[in-house]
């Protein structure tokens, strides 16, 4: 196949004007920073578009949801219209808090944009200069989409909005674990047919080889929550004569989360802390999207730094210390939050043999995750008092993460179950 | 302690009783009710541990006293007690004094055993076995629960508490407070505020449809208003245009009824007569001119000259002109060709600059553009961009590697010192020989510890043996008093029976006096020996060997000799096992060879090492840090590199683009260039100039050519050949001898004057005939052919020129009506069909409905302004922007807290299953003891007795496994725990010493007959293995159980006095 080059970005997931998660106590300026950080990474998106003159946008699901849909929306036709304003051409598909619906009531969205909000879609052609670049359409059933292949030209782009096909997408992303998945590979082999297959789910970036052409999730632009630390971005899409796709990201995140632990040696002092912290922070280069770093840093040091760090204003005077020695002109906003704990090594399995501590985590090892689900069962039944707040905590106990109360548990026992006798005897 | 007997003087109902028991095992009382069972129990106590007046009723009828016989340690005594008012009686232990040598005596036998424990636990009624309160007094409930929960359950019970703790600090018990309802209200607040601001997407997709129908209606009423507005305007046009056009229509009509005399002037009449005098006029002066012409030529003729001669003269003056002009342009020509020379000099010069590769030619193929010259300043710039950055990153990275190499050589330096050792094997060299120095450094103290013990040892056997020379006289003396007692004594004896001494009857006191001085003699020189050989011989006699000075200080040398041998051969083996034990203090300095140190020094030295080889891994630590960080620089000066390279092919591809040689000279390829654009104008002005010289020398070739034509006809005289040169010509002809012609000058001035007067007479004809052509068109014109026609037909013009001037006007009028509205067009039949009263009220109605549209856009238009800007507030509004994020942040702080309070409640859970494991099998041992005779009393139907961690209360297991609380069991149950628990306890006692009787007054009353018979059964075991029991009973039948089980119950008298003094009272 010899296509004519071009260029098309592909971005899914924005969730525009989602508040991000676990942010904490943060400045006005950096608040406000954060609160816009979806839609500033729209901006992003747009502005790559131009730059690397792409010839159409893909968005794949989970561009807004009904709840925030104001200023999402407003943002998306503004965008829409600067991409028009240069002639590229937008697809959009829609996902899981996008569904059809959303995208045909209330929203203004200028001619260059596509949605493909009915099923079946016919497939839709990116034309430059009175040549077919490409064909954009939904993934469909697979002898439908046979059927298409064979009258399709140039590129054959196929969107999967995000939650659609949700075996197809889980499968891509774990490719590596099912390779040798009978049905995963009959999937492959269908997927195949697409010189580009467009995956929506934007939790995590993922590239999946399909002969000639490629599987691609690009993961979100801007992460919402904690968990991820990397940095969000969309992918720009070479194709090349050959029909080859060359991915390659494009950063767009505004806010970026770094968890950084350090390790301080016995006797080591507030200035080598204070060192090891702004040699920790230049030795990250700060992407040229990112106007705010939520810094966790996870320091373990002797019981004295400890304790010299345990009120806030300390953490603070630390913080204020690190940001005072290392103004640059890098333009970032840096929100520190310090976790520090005095030296704790865990003793062998001889020391802990027989302890309530070693007692205490084969319990909950064994009971756990079922706890948890039991905990989650039982918390409506419990005898509450007739007042609405209780709907929210109910709400916020459906969504506890297991891991995390697990962590919870294992640092319950190490604070309060450890036998100090076998620490103090190794010392 | 043994109960063997109980003889009561007095006690209560009790006179003059005095009941045996058997040393050990069971001992029953019978007696019904009265009898003073309980008393008897109570008199036991009194003498143990003192009488309680008012309690026991000694005091009504006298003193209370009595005594209890015991066997104790394999010996019998007899404590006997008496009361005393207002005290608790005085005491006696056999043959001791009366108070504090008894009571002592009394708490030794009772093993300091308290009252309260006495009470509670050795001699219990039914009302103590009924109280739970009984087994609470601290004395008894430590032996019960433990005195320590021991590290493990001290730090489970802490942790359970922490844990209780921060849980309700997370949400309380009655869970209407906590930091989750804190957080769970905020939302709840903040879920409030967001329901006050509305729906905001609802509320800008609803402003936005408003601004839309608004823009909408706005667009309508707009098009709406311009329609009546057309409309309007056109029934105005048409108003204002149906006057004039009905006047231009009236006087169009009067127009074209008069005759037209288009271009017939106002004053015909007057210019008809004008042109008739003028005509007259020159009629008159035609014909005078041409007479005088006839008569000037006339002269002329008379006087005739050379006509040729004047022609010659005219070609001569024409040659002359085209010298002078022949030579301005060959000066002009010269000039143009000197400057293109200079122009040219100039250009090979800026060509000679560029270099050979540059031409004319090449100039004028690829010229220099302003585009080119763009380009290149942009490549070069991005170039020079590239290129500075890399040189600022390669003079950084240069610094970071002349820094690195510099520790690097430092360290190998100080690693060579290391002798080929690694790093980590030189610390862990030092560290052991830090190690051995410091056992080295004890070794020697212990040295010199031992050297100076045997010292002393020496020198104590020196002192023993000097001391044992005592004088022979001390020891002849001792003999001789211990003699002189012996014979004393028995002189004395002798005295004392025979009566034979001097004295009479009081001779055996002498003897007797003799006799205990003699004894006292011999006993004092006995207890001196003794205490002397106590003193010198004490240390051999424990180890049953014969005891004497010199043997004590062999053994003293030879164990400090093994320690100080041992400790020598530990000194040698740490300093090598080749060379000499070294001199205490001092060891040879082996690194210095001649200098000699202490251990001190050697300490030092190895710390300061030790110290040096530490710094030296934190130096290797940083040397690696700075060897990352320079791994770090060379990739960015690999990225610098590559966009350098990337800018370096651009700047090639341009200079290519460009038609310039490739290189890397910015600046000389920048000069070059604009050498070039130099060049590029020079050659243009050439070209220029080079036109302008060849348009030149093209005018100057075709000027010689009209000269050599002008020369040709000149005559043959007056030329030199046919290339004669013009100049030459002309001065030959200026310079010829001019021929004799007098007559010349007056005849070509009469015939000048001639030609001048035919000329005026030409004039004046032609004036003549214009006259009579005007003359004519003025006639024709008016369409008349006399003058008095013209004068009427005048008439009739000046009428109708009034009417086309009204007709002009209305026209004009109605012209600039219709320009005003150049949009609008009238038919016309419209005219035609106009009715001013029907326009009119046309008019009116379109202006009233203009009005209301008006107001109606006016309205719009606030409507439209007040949703746009209700539009901009709600953007510019960040209250829900911000109250959300506030919202995701509380509840991902609520989400957290739940998880914490998740695992605080599955670590409660854990916590309680570790306790309820050391609950079930940690139990203290009196509990455990207890658990088994629980089983025993109830047929194991509870067969476990524990209690809470922590906690000072009993929980019993049932055989269903049913946790039951001890106050949840029966009255018979509880009596049973609470007597297994005494006979645990009793047990426990007995294997701490403490065995003192056991006294059960009637506890088996709220047993049923089976667990009646398993407590006996118990009893008796219990008996057996050891502890005396005494137990009274009022129930015949229990009597006789034991005596069916072979104990023989003593059955007590029915105490008359009492019943009726109970009876009388």
């Amino acid at each position: 196949m010899s296509v004519r080059p071009f260029r098309f970005v592909h971005a899914t997931n924005l969730r525009l004007d989602q508040p991000l998660w676990g942010i904490g106590s943060i400045t006005p300026e950096a608040r406000r920073i954060a609160e816009d950080a979806t839609l500033l990474a729209l901006g992003h998106i747009v502005t790559a578009c131009i730059d690397h003159r792409a010839s159409c946008l893909l968005l794949t699901g989970n561009c807004f949801d009904a709840v925030h849909a104001f200023r999402a929306r407003m943002a998306l036709e503004s965008a829409c219209e600067r991409l028009a304003e240069h002639d590229i051409e937008v697809f959009i598909v829609p996902g899981v808090i996008d569904p059809a619906a959303t995208w045909t009531n209330g929203i203004h969205l200028p001619p260059n944009v596509t949605t493909f909000d009915r099923r079946p879609s016919e497939p839709v052609a990116v034309v430059r200069d009175s040549e077919v670049l490409a064909t954009v359409e939904p993934y469909e059933e697979r002898a439908r989409t046979s059927e298409r292949g064979k009258l399709s030209s140039g590129l054959r782009i196929g969107l999967v909005g995000a939650g659609q096909h949700a075996a197809l997408q889980t499968a891509f992303a774990a490719t590596q674990q099912n390779a040798g998945n009978a049905k995963l590979q009959t999937e492959l082999h269908h997927a195949a047919q697409y010189g580009y297959l467009a995956l929506g789910n934007g939790s995590e970036r993922v590239t999946v080889s399909l002969g000639n052409g490629a599987a691609h999730d690009p993961g979100c632009p801007q992460p919402l929550d904690g968990q991820r630390t990397h940095a969000g971005g969309c992918s720009l899409i070479e194709v090349d004569r050959s029909g080859r796709v060359n991915i390659q990201q494009i950063p767009t995140a505004i806010v970026r989360r770094e968890e950084i632990e350090l390790s301080l040696a016995e006797g080591d002092t507030w200035d080598q802390l204070v060192e090891q912290m702004q040699a920790a922070l230049l030795d990250r280069e700060p992407l040229p999207t990112e106007k705010l770093w939520l810094v966790r840093w996870m320091i373990t040091a002797d019981a004295a730094l400890a304790a010299s760090l345990a009120s806030s204003s300390a953490r603070d005077e630390l913080c204020e210390l690190v940001e005072q020695e290392l103004a640059d002109d890098r333009g970032v906003i840096r929100q520190h939050e310090v976790d520090i704990r005095s030296d704790w090594l865990p003793g062998d399995r001889a020391e802990l043999s027989g302890s309530t501590y070693e007692e205490f985590l084969e319990f909950l090892s064994e009971r756990l995750p079922a706890e948890v689900e039991r905990f989650r069962g039982r918390l409506p039944g419990l005898d509450w008092p007739e007042a609405g707040w209780v709907g929210h905590l109910i709400a916020a106990g459906e969504r506890i993460d297991g891991q995390a109360v697990v962590a919870r548990t294992q640092d319950l026992a190490r604070r309060h179950l450890y036998p100090t006798e076998a620490a103090a005897s190794r010392d | 302690m043994r109960l063997t007997e109980v003889d009561i003087s007095r006690f209560g109902v009790w006179r003059d009783l005095d009941i045996p028991l058997s040393g050990s095992g069971v001992s029953v009382f019978y007696g019904p009710n009265e009898a003073g069972k309980s008393t008897l129990m109570r008199f036991v106590r009194g003498v143990l541990y003192g009488f309680r007046p008012q309690a026991d009723g000694s005091g009504t009828s006298g003193a209370a006293q009595g005594e209890i016989r015991i066997v104790h340690d394999g010996q019998s005594h007899t404590i006997r007690r008496e009361a005393e008012p207002g005290q608790r009686g005085r005491a006696r232990f056999d043959d001791l004094d009366w108070g504090a040598v008894s009571e002592a005596r009394i708490r030794q036998v009772v093993r300091d055993t308290t009252e309260s424990v006495y009470q509670n636990v050795f001699a219990i009624g039914l009302s103590e076995l009924q109280e739970l309160a009984t087994l609470d007094a601290d004395e008894v409930a430590e032996h019960i629960y433990r005195l320590s929960l021991g590290p493990e359950g001290e730090r489970i019970l802490r942790a359970r508490g922490e844990f209780e703790r921060q849980r309700r600090r997370l949400l309380t018990d009655d869970r209407k407070a906590g930091e989750l309802v804190t957080l769970s209200l905020r939302l709840e607040e903040i879920d409030r505020s967001l329901a006050d601001l509305g729906d905001l997407s609802h509320k800008h997709q609803h402003l936005r449809a408003e601004k839309d129908r608004l823009a909408a209606q706005i667009e309508a009423a707009q098009r709406r208003k311009a329609d009546l507005e057309h409309d309007l305007r056109g029934y105005r046009f048409l108003d204002r245009v149906h006057g004039p056009w009905k006047r231009v229509t009236k006087l169009r009509g009067e127009c074209q009824a008069l005759p037209d005399a288009a271009g017939l002037p106002e004053d015909a009449l007057a210019r008809f007569d004008q042109i008739e005098r003028d005509l007259n006029s020159q009629q008159a002066r035609r014909d005078t001119l041409i007479k005088e012409a006839d008569r000037l030529d006339d002269e002329a003729d008379q006087s005739v000259g050379n006509s040729a001669q004047v022609q010659h003269e005219c070609a001569i003056q024409r040659l002359s002109d085209c010298c002078d002009e022949l030579g301005h342009r060959e000066r002009r020509l010269h000039e143009k060709q000197s400057r293109v020379a200079a122009l040219e000099q100039k250009l090979h010069a800026r060509l000679g600059e560029l270099g050979n590769g540059w031409s004319v030619e090449r100039l004028t193929r690829t010229p220099p553009t302003a585009h080119g010259v763009s380009r290149l300043w942009d490549a070069a710039r991005r170039y020079q961009t590239a290129v500075a950055r890399r040189r600022g990153t390669v003079r950084r990275y240069k610094k970071c590697v002349s820094a690195a190499q510099k520790r690097q050589v430092e360290f190998q330096d100080r690693m060579k010192l290391l002798e080929g050792r690694s790093l980590a094997e030189a610390v862990r060299v030092a560290q052991q020989r830090q190690r051995d120095v410091r056992e080295l450094t004890k070794l020697r103290s212990e040295e010199l510890r031992l050297t100076a013990q045997a010292v002393a040892a020496r020198s104590r056997v020196a002192i023993r043996s000097e001391i044992r020379e005592l004088p022979p006289l001390f020891y002849e003396l001792m003999w001789f008093v211990a003699l002189a007692g012996i014979v004393l004594f028995f002189a004395g004896l002798w005295g004392a029976s025979t009566n034979n001494v001097a004295g009479g009857d009081t001779a055996w006191i002498v003897g007797l006096i003799f006799a205990c001085f003699g004894v006292f003699m011999a006993g004092a020189s006995w207890t001196v020996k003794q205490h002397l050989d106590q003193y010198f011989k004490a240390p051999a006699a424990e180890g049953n060997e014969p005891v004497t000075s010199a043997t004590v200080a062999d053994r003293g040398d030879r164990t400090v000799g093994e320690q100080l041998a041992h400790v020598r051969q530990s000194i040698r083996n740490l300093v090598g096992p080749g060379e000499p034990v070294p001199a205490p203090r001092l060891i040879g300095g082996s690194d210095t060879g001649s200098e000699t140190i202490d251990e001190s020094d050697v300490l030092l030295r190895t710390a300061g090492r030790l110290a040096d080889l530490q710094a030296l891994q934190r130096e290797e630590r940083q040397i690696q840090d700075l060897r990352h960080r320079l791994s770090r620089y060379r990739q960015v000066l690999r990225d610098r590199q590559r966009i350098v390279s990337q800018r370096r092919r651009e700047w090639c591809d341009t200079l290519r683009d460009l038609g310039i040689d490739e290189t890397l000279h910015v600046g000389q390829v920048l000069q070059a260039w604009q050498t070039a654009g130099d060049a590029e104008h020079l050659r243009r002005a050439v070209a220029l100039t080079q036109d302008d010289v060849d348009a030149e020398e093209r005018s100057i070739e075709n000027l010689r050519r009209q000269m050599s034509r002008l020369i040709a006809d000149l005559p043959a005289d007056a030329v030199e050949g046919p290339n004669a040169d013009p100049r030459k010509v002309v001065s030959r002809w200026m310079n010829r001898p001019r021929k004799s012609d007098t007559g010349r000058e007056p005849r070509v001035a009469l015939r000048r004057q001639a030609r001048e007067k035919r000329r005026d007479a030409e004039s004046a004809e032609a004036m003549i005939r214009d006259q009579l052509v005007r003359r004519t068109t003025l006639l024709v014109q008016a369409g008349c052919a006399t003058r008095a026609e013209l004068a009427n037909r005048l008439q009739g013009l000046a009428r109708r020129e009034d009417l086309i001037r009204q007709l002009d006007a209305a026209q004009s009028e109605l012209r600039s009506i219709a320009e005003s509205e150049p949009q609008l067009a009238i038919v016309e039949d419209d005219l035609l069909a106009f009715d001013a009263a029907d326009n009119k009220r046309s008019i009116q109605r379109i202006e009233g409905e203009l009005k209301q549209i008006d107001r109606d856009l006016q309205s719009e238009h606030q409507t439209l302004g007040r949703v746009t800007r209700e539009l901009q507030e709600l953007v510019g509004d960040r209250r829900a922007v911000s109250l959300q994020f506030e919202r995701e942040q509380t509840a991902s702080r609520l989400k957290h807290e739940m998880e914490i309070w998740c695992a605080l409640d599955s670590s409660i859970d854990a916590v309680d299953h570790i306790r309820h494991r050391m609950e079930r099998y940690g139990q203290s041992q009196t509990l455990q003891l207890a658990s088994q005779y629980l089983d025993r009393l109830t047929c194991g139907k509870y067969p476990n007795i524990w209690s809470r961690l922590g906690e000072r209360h009993l929980c019993i297991d049932d055989d269903a496994e049913q946790t039951l609380r001890v106050e949840q069991l029966s009255t018979g149950t509880r009596e049973q725990v609470f007597l297994a628990i005494r006979l645990a306890m009793i047990r426990r006692f007995a294997g701490e010493g403490i065995e003192l009787p056991m006294v059960l007054d009637d506890v088996f009353v709220n047993f049923d007959q089976i667990r009646t018979e398993a407590a006996v059964d118990t009893i008796l075991d219990f008996a057996e293995q050891g502890h005396q029991i005494l137990l009274f009973t009022c129930h015949l039948h229990l009597a006789h159980l034991f005596e069916s089980k072979g104990v023989e119950p003593v059955w007590l008298p029915v105490n008359a006095a009492a019943v009726e003094k109970r009876r009388a009272g």
